[in-house]
């Protein structure tokens, strides 16, 4: 038998991208998570700009755990509860969990890629001049 | 191998935690297997510089 968590306060910010917060006992869980983070300089973006099928990483196949060797154990639960006062959290994001309660089995798996995109240095000198000239020329 | 755990009493205070993320697990109970794998990408080629997104087949990893 398993035991009882028990929390008197909990407190989380936020809970975003498929994340779960779990109140309860529960047997399985296998949360997956791909992701592409642009940043770029300007405030053009689109979304098919990346897509998942053209970087390898999000293909590649994860290092498989083997069966894992069981050794036998006894567990005697002498005190059968867990007593946590309190928890404060942030954020909980990306497909990632909080639970109170038993989980038997996690299998969790998370794919991230980022860009980071700046625009030329010469491209943004022409334009600061033309903005300057356009300045200039509402002036006169 | 033989292996005995007792399970005295397990209380904890307060818990402090700024972010869980990327298929990660925090959890207050009991589990038997746990598997988190991560794969995390900023390599050289995700550093562009210019205005049009250099972009094609095998570019990238």
């Amino acid at each position: 038998m398993k035991r009882n968590a028990k929390v008197q306060h909990i407190y989380i910010n936020s809970n975003a991208y498929g994340s779960v917060i779990q109140i309860g006992d529960a047997v399985k869980a296998d949360p997956y998570i791909r992701a592409i983070a642009v940043q770029k300089e300007g405030a053009f973006f689109d979304t098919n700009d990346f897509p998942f099928s053209a970087f390898p990483l999000y293909t590649r196949p994860f290092p498989e755990i083997k069966e894992e060797s069981s050794i036998p154990q006894q567990h005697h639960h002498r005190d059968r509860n867990i007593h946590v006062h309190s928890f404060d959290i942030e954020g909980v994001t990306g497909s990632s969990i909080v639970q109170v309660g038993s989980l038997k089995d996690i299998d969790a798996k998370a794919r991230l890629k980022h860009f980071r995109i700046l625009a030329d240095e010469d491209e943004k000198e022409e334009e600061n001049d033309n903005e300057e000239n356009q300045k200039g020329r509402e002036n006169r | 191998m033989n292996f005995t755990v007792h399970n005295w009493g397990l209380n904890v205070g307060h818990i402090q935690i700024t972010g869980v993320s990327s298929s990660s697990v925090f959890l207050v109970g009991d589990n038997e297997t746990i598997k988190l794998s991560s794969m995390f990408d900023t390599p050289p080629e995700s550093y562009i510089v210019g205005s049009i997104i250099p972009f094609g087949a095998g570019r990238g990893g």
